[in-house]
């Protein structure tokens, strides 16, 4: 190659380089929502695979709600905010038409004007590192066998249980809780399997095999859609929503979605069992 | 005399961190996005200015160190400014403030179009090719689908001019930097590039302390008063009024910035 190709090269290269290293800062988010002036706006914060700007159809649980929302008819536009408490804000001082993500909890007055709609319920269970802990960390069945030990806790999350139980609490989001872990400054966590895995697998993967399940323990938490009634079309919205999910779950169009996201240990059809029958225990 | 010295030791012993701590040099990272940030800028660009002038008030010392956005927002343990969005993904803020807001525009070149472009959604953006910066787009399928073709750049001085010989028709962009571009490039044709406001694109600019940063807590407290202190005293305008122009700051500003300061006040918690 001549010099002055070279240097041609090296140029193209630079300006490359430095161009979009600068362009992200300076350059508007070009996404749904921009030039949206829907009315209708449902927010939720990272949590991946469930929502995330970093998966191109918004995830597994935006997925499910964007095909029940159009399949219903209703104008919408979801927005992925970086915090839980942003996505609070927009419901209570924004008027949002929906939410959802983990932990939002409000008041017994808060939650007279919402309604809470099930989309995916998902195996939780605590993890932990094991460099950290000589024996496995096995579920006892009382939280007090971990009182020597720091819970990670979700910015957000109730933890009266762990400060009972004379569990240390420190609070974050999965990133940060996961780097406390493995620095050792926290020595569990809660999350779903699969947000786990994809955490792991993006951000932590030379860590693989040393974050490990805590042996017996897992739970079922509902990821709920949350409608707000004080929006002029919240509960409508709502109910045809619901009626929407039913209609995919039936069809096979929820299962479809399922299938993209679900981890191969956990059959998709395993979804579809745990949303129905945590409707029926609710009777929702 | 020996315990009079002794006790005037202990004295400066004991006070002398007190001392230091005000004159701490709180480092900030930030990338070159003009007018904004830039190390090429008097004062280091508008939020440059903004943020000296509130350091000056609150009696506290800041710095800028320039560096590749990327950099940024891979370094989890630094003090970061610009738009909260791109760097909490990974990092923890103990402190959050907005100091500022930019919105996006959509820009034309007038003389390309017979008749006067509007839009307010989507769907108007249909039939036009717009122009934007590498790397901003995201949900490309969905735009796909809906029928709306883009163009990238990587810069926004080659956006503008392109616009400008009509390879694309539009350009979507942010006010002041498209704005700082075109006056770079045509001077004297500032007034026949069009500007199309974007309802609801407003985003944050703030100065976001790490929650590893010692008195992290209490340093964000106080660079929240000191804003208050330049808004009110007029300085702040001042400096908003040098780039955007006298009696040019765009509407619902202040609103605006209210409300970011609200969503991003972690200190109520």
């Amino acid at each position: 190659m001549k010099q002055s190709q070279c240097l041609k090269l090296f140029a193209v290269i630079v300006s490359i380089t430095v161009g979009s290293s600068h362009v992200w800062a300076t350059g508007p988010r070009v996404t749904q929502a921009l030039l949206s002036p829907s009315e209708n706006q449902i927010y939720t914060d990272d949590f991946p695979p469930f929502s995330s700007t970093d998966i191109s159809t918004g995830g597994f649980a935006a997925e499910i709600i964007n095909t029940a929302m159009k399949g219903a008819k209703l104008d919408f536009v979801q927005t992925t905010l970086p915090l839980q408490r942003m996505v609070k804000f927009y419901l209570k001082q924004e008027g949002a038409l929906a939410i959802y993500g983990r932990h939002l909890s409000f008041t017994k007055k808060e939650n007279k004007n919402l309604i809470y709609i099930p989309i995916v319920v998902n195996t939780e269970k605590y993890f932990y590192y094991s460099p950290a802990h000589k024996n496995e960390l096995t579920w006892t069945g009382n939280l007090k066998a971990f009182n020597s030990y720091t819970y990670g806790a979700q910015t957000g999350e109730n933890t009266d249980k762990y400060k009972k139980a004379g569990v240390r609490v420190q609070y974050g989001r999965t990133h940060s809780l996961l780097k406390k872990m493995i620095t050792k400054k926290v020595d569990f966590i809660s999350a779903p399997d699969i947000n786990m895995q994809w955490m792991i697998d993006k951000y932590f993967l030379t860590e693989k095999d040393n974050i490990k399940p805590v042996n017996g323990f897992s739970k079922l938490e509902a990821l709920s859609v949350i409608f707000n009634k004080r929006h002029k079309q919240g509960a409508l919205a709502a109910k045809a929503f619901k009626k929407e999910l039913a209609a995919m779950v039936k069809d096979g169009r929820y299962l479809a979605i399922v299938k993209k996201y679900a981890q191969a240990k956990d059959k998709p059809v395993n979804y579809v069992k745990r949303l129905a029958n945590y409707n029926k225990s609710s009777n929702r | 005399m020996k315990g009079l010295y002794v006790a005037g030791m202990l004295f400066l012993y004991l006070y002398t961190p007190l001392a230091f701590s005000s004159t701490e040099i709180i480092k900030f990272g930030a990338n070159e996005s003009p007018p904004y940030w830039s190390s090429m800028l008097e004062k280091q660009g508008m939020c440059g200015e903004i943020m000296h002038a509130i350091s000056k008030v609150a009696n506290l010392k800041a710095e800028i160190e320039f560096t590749p956005l990327k950099r940024l927002i891979d370094d989890d343990n630094n003090n970061d400014l610009g738009n909260p969005e791109f760097y909490m993904k990974i990092q923890e803020f103990a402190s959050i403030v907005p100091i500022a807001i930019y919105r996006v525009n959509v820009v034309y070149y007038r003389p390309n179009h017979k008749e006067e472009i509007k839009i307010s959604s989507l769907d108007d953006l249909k039939g036009y090719k717009i122009g934007v910066i590498q790397g901003v787009l995201t949900e490309q399928a969905y735009f796909k689908n809906a029928g709306i073709t883009f163009e990238t750049s990587y810069t926004e001085d080659s956006l503008i001019k392109k616009v400008k010989r009509g390879r694309v028709d539009l350009v979507l962009s942010i006010d002041l930097v498209a704005q700082s571009s075109i006056k770079k490039l045509y001077p004297n044709e500032i007034g026949d590039f069009e500007f199309i406001d974007v309802a609801g694109s407003t985003s944050p600019i703030a100065l976001m302390i790490s929650e590893n940063h010692p008195n992290a807590k209490s340093i964000g407290k106080e660079f929240s008063a000191g804003l208050n202190e330049v808004i009110k005293s007029g300085a702040y305008k001042r400096i908003l009024e040098k780039y955007y122009g006298v009696g040019k700051i765009p509407n619902g500003w202040f609103d605006e910035l209210n409300k970011f300061q609200r969503l991003y006040d972690f200190h109520s918690e």
